[in-house]
């Protein structure tokens, strides 16, 4: 018995070895091989990173929130999204979109000079990087502690958020987590256009129009980003049909048709009604996201 | 020998290959140049100062039989003034071209404001304020009235790597005989910085 079994398992490995054999040689066959430009010459290619025709550079998170300090607009409590929040997001999606709502949360409050409350959304910040796998950019340097050594030196915190902003942009480019990038990104552009809607409407149209006019020239750039993401969700198709829509219904304003062609190089000037309707339908897609 | 030791034979076999190969992996070339473009992307970081940083991109690309390019679109707002620094010292092969436009590569009708011919092995930066500059000289010559001229702005640029075309190379494997595809590839970064006033 002993005998008949070393036998039957001596011929799998013997089977086994000759079909890796194969599949090895087909391999071969079909790899290409790689000069990376280095001295070493050439090798078989092990890894690769995926190759895209088209790619858009939003502003980060760091960046809106100073076009809203510089558009003057001071800091208002309760326009954040609240941290207590990030425990119901269930979903991937739901929680990468927030953690790019967080992420403007966060630079909004700094650029305040809002220290604890920045420190309260680095945490949470932290926890939905975590989800989305993310984590290890918070992990290195002792992030969370160097930000609260320096709470009140408003350059060394800028500093530590810059850096957060080249690690994420360094993690996401290496994993190849493009998609991931797209959505994070939306995330923090809806939250910088709901705290600039909230904190000027009625107060002063101009900032606004320009604020407007500027921020749809970027939704139409996240709009082909999303519709370009690989796994879409109902809630992925639902959002982009929604910033679709504020988009279509901002080309469909009178002062918008009027400038012509030239939309795309101009800050217009909406009137007050038109200010309205768009600045609701903001403050709707951002409820979207963040209940 | 008996089944016993042949059977041990390719235990040890088997559980030492993988091994094996993921020692080969962690050190390979292709790795390694990776490392130096994480190097090199430090570096035009670094380029920025004293803009702050916005963003980067790392654009991997491959030669092909034909010249084909790549477009990154990034986005400029707030009437601020950017400094775009490129390394492409990831290129050390035929050197490929940059070109930045208004608008991207469907409008035939597009303003070309900066170009760069045979950038490889390099690193440089450039600002926006030139471009803007002539792209309103662009729209004067269409002929714009300089009331409109004065308020148009770039709200986007579109950076397009042209690379080049390059014979395929094929290589015979000594081993088997088979013939192996060789692959030039290139990486080119772009790191985007924002004028802090």
């Amino acid at each position: 018995m002993k005998k008949i079994s070393l036998h039957f398992i001596f011929t799998i490995l013997i089977s086994s070895t000759l079909i890796t054999s194969c599949n090895s040689e087909n391999s071969v066959k079909t790899t290409e091989k790689e000069v990376t430009n280095d001295n070493e010459a050439t090798h078989s290619i092990e890894i690769d990173i995926v190759d895209h025709d088209f790619e858009f550079m939003p502003p980060s998170p760091i960046q809106i929130a100073s076009i809203l300090k510089k558009a003057n607009m001071s800091y208002e409590e309760g326009l954040t999204n609240d941290i207590s929040n990030a425990d119901i997001y269930s979903t991937k999606f739901k929680q990468t979109i927030n953690f790019g709502v967080y992420a403007c949360d966060l630079a909004y409050c700094v650029t305040n000079d809002k220290y604890e409350e920045a420190g309260s959304y680095l945490k949470v910040a932290k926890k939905m990087s975590a989800k989305i796998g993310l984590e290890s950019i918070f992990q290195s340097d002792h992030l969370v502690e160097r930000f609260e050594k320096n709470i009140g030196n408003q350059d060394s915190i800028m500093d530590i958020l810059f850096h957060v902003q080249m690690m994420t942009d360094d993690y996401i480019h290496d994993n190849d987590l493009r998609d991931l990038s797209v959505i994070y990104f939306t995330g923090a552009w809806v939250e910088g256009m709901n705290i600039g809607t909230h904190t000027i409407l009625g107060n002063n149209d101009h900032k606004i129009s320009v604020l407007l006019s500027e921020q749809m020239t970027i939704a139409r750039s996240i709009i082909k980003g999303l519709r370009a993401v690989q796994n879409q969700t109902d809630d992925l198709v639902d959002l982009t049909d929604h910033i679709d829509e504020v988009v279509e219904a901002y080309n469909n304003l009178w002062s918008v048709k009027q400038e012509g062609e030239n939309i795309e190089y101009l800050d217009v000037e909406l009137k007050h009604e038109e200010v309205i309707s768009i600045s609701e339908m903001i403050l709707e897609l951002r409820e979207e996201i963040t209940l | 020998m008996s089944y016993k030791n042949i059977l041990l034979f390719f235990i040890f076999f088997t559980i030492s290959s993988p091994y094996e190969a993921q020692k080969g992996e962690e050190i390979s070339p292709y790795q390694e140049y990776l490392l130096q473009l994480k190097e090199f992307r430090k570096n035009c970081r670094n380029a920025l100062k004293p803009f702050r940083y916005d963003g980067s991109l790392t654009t991997h690309f491959s030669y092909k039989e034909f010249t084909y390019s790549k477009e990154i679109e990034i986005a400029t707002i707030q009437n601020e003034i950017y400094r775009l620094s490129f390394n492409a010292m990831g290129i050390m092969e035929d050197g490929i071209s940059i070109k930045i436009y208004d608008k991207p590569k469907k409008f035939n009708k597009r303003t070309l404001l900066y170009e760069k011919e045979n950038v490889t092995g390099t690193e440089f930066t450039v600002e926006t304020n030139e471009m803007i500059e002539k792209f309103k000289q662009a729209k004067r010559d269409e002929g714009y009235e300089e009331k409109v001229v004065t308020h148009l702005r770039l709200k986007k640029l579109f950076i397009d790597y042209i690379i080049p075309a390059k014979d395929r190379v094929f290589e015979t494997n000594e081993e088997d005989g088979s013939e192996i595809k060789v692959i030039t590839k290139g990486a080119v970064i772009l790191a985007v910085g924002y004028n802090n006033l």
